[in-house]
């Protein structure tokens, strides 16, 4: 009873930081199983205490497909994070799957053959001292030559964004982790290693920062910004900037915010600069409310807050960072999609006599 | 008479001699003009076959989905990226061929596309 009490001593802190305020829905992906495509529904389930299963079910029929024992499988801790799906190779199909548990480990599972394989410690961001929910997604974009730092062997990587909270404030730092394509990691990647841009010096305030000030930020394994609240929609990254808008934490041990509005912020997907005027600006708020994209008549696209019976503009031109150079942007509009790229032509020579 | 004779009999030789060899030429150079022509015909085809693909890859409508469509669940290779399935992205073959009977000849190009739409689930309000 003493050890009961003890563990919910401890324990009531990080119980009381974990106000949950975004979905946690299961993942829908599509995967190689049996030698066919199928879609499938990934999520972790509880089956009890201290142990989670990694488990995929059938989209259609509900059948379990397949699972995973992350405590046999060395992946201790809790887990409140949705997966995230990679498709490593293009083929259309998933093939490893990123879990982050609540002290900040970072695993890639691969999912080969219709099984899981042995998970492989990414990153481990215990040291930040945080609570990690959220998973918000995995990117794989890829940086022109002339803007990747020369150190750069891969210039397409991973970005995994995360969401973690502090205990005592309640407020949530948001992560960038960067991950090479195809390369294994040589080392496990720490909270130390991340630039942290909660605050920008004045030059960047003025957008005055030179390439060479670009590309060291870019050096480092990723970046971390400490926002002003709790982010109360998931977060979406719309060509090339994330915006997460963040609710004010009144008292973050009785999960209490001050609803009558919250912070929005636009920052760069790979340095965290701003690519507005503001990196955050004052929104309106909305109970279990998504940030959505909406066409205008002409073709403009702009950011909306939107639940099920209202909606709020929150950004009239969205704009896209472009490769021009390290800061360029550009307006986002509906006129250029669908844009086509060719990436071979060949002339192909089976069957012929 | 004997030599009359001879002399008619080597005539007719070399008139014998002479047609084979006229006529080997002219089977050589009508094998040499079809092969020409054959190689000819292939670049034709050919030329032809690639001039009809890049007028496929230029008409193709945005919204025309060809069979071996493959839908990617991220977008590969993007500076601007995108987080969520509001950027679709698909790879495509495109596959163009021709043959012709006479002479016997087959070419076919394929093209591997990358499509990149956006795919807003709204209405505009």
């Amino acid at each position: 009873m003493k050890a009961l009490l003890l563990l919910l001593t401890l324990f009531s802190p990080v119980v009381a930081a974990w106000c949950p305020l975004l979905p946690n829905h299961p993942v829908r992906v599509t995967i190689n199983h049996a030698e066919q495509k199928r879609q499938a529904d990934a999520y972790i389930r509880t089956l009890a205490v201290d142990a989670l299963r990694l488990q995929l079910v059938a989209a259609d029929t509900g059948y379990d497909l397949s699972g995973l024992d992350l405590s046999a499988a060395g992946i201790q801790g809790s887990i409140q994070a949705r997966p995230l799906a990679e498709d490593a190779n293009l083929d259309g199909a998933a093939d490893h799957f990123w879990l982050v548990t609540s002290t900040g480990e970072v695993w890639r599972v691969p999912w080969q053959q219709s099984q899981f394989g042995q998970p492989l410690l990414m990153a481990d961001l215990s040291d930040a001292g945080l609570h990690f929910h959220t998973a918000v997604t995995l990117i794989r974009a890829r940086l022109p030559s002339q803007l990747a730092p020369m150190s750069w062997q891969n210039l397409e990587q991973h970005q995994l964004l995360l969401l973690g909270t502090e205990p005592d404030s309640g407020q949530d730092v948001l992560f960038s982790l960067r991950f090479p394509v195809g390369g294994r990691q040589p080392y496990v990647m720490k909270s130390s290693q991340l630039v942290d841009r909660t605050t920008l010096s004045d030059a960047e305030l003025r957008q005055q920062y030179s390439a060479a000030d670009w590309r060291v930020l870019l050096s480092a394994a990723g970046w971390r910004l400490r926002l002003s609240g709790r982010v109360s929609s998931l977060p979406t990254v719309i060509a090339g900037v994330i915006y997460a808008p963040a609710i004010i934490v009144k008292d973050a041990k009785s999960c209490q915010f001050d609803k009558t509005e919250q912070q929005l912020y636009a920052v760069q997907l790979y340095t965290a600069s701003q690519i507005y005027p503001k990196r955050s600006w004052a929104i309106p708020y909305l109970e279990q409310a998504a940030l959505r994209i909406r066409e205008q008549p002409d073709k403009r696209l702009i950011l909306v807050l939107a639940d099920e019976r209202q909606s709020v503009a929150l950004v009239d031109t969205l704009l896209k960072i472009t490769t021009d150079c390290h800061q360029c942007t550009a307006p986002l509009t509906l006129d250029k999609f669908p844009l086509w790229q060719r990436l071979a032509t060949y002339r192909d020579e089976r069957g012929a006599f | 008479m004997r030599e009359r004779g001879m002399v008619l009999l080597s005539a007719l030789l070399f008139l014998v001699v002479m047609l084979l060899v006229v006529a080997s030429n002219l089977v050589l150079s009508q094998l040499s003009l079809k092969s020409a022509q054959t190689a000819q015909q292939q670049l034709q085809l050919e030329f032809r076959t690639l001039e009809q693909h890049l007028k496929q890859l230029n008409g193709l409508a945005p919204d025309e989905v060809p069979e071996s469509t493959l839908a990617l669940p991220s977008c590969p290779g993007i500076y601007a990226a995108w987080s969520d399935a509001t950027l679709q992205c698909d790879l495509m073959l495109i596959e163009t061929s021709e043959q012709t009977r006479q002479p016997p000849a087959f070419t076919r190009y394929n093209s591997l596309l990358l499509r990149k739409q956006l795919k807003l689930s709204e209405p505009a309000p």
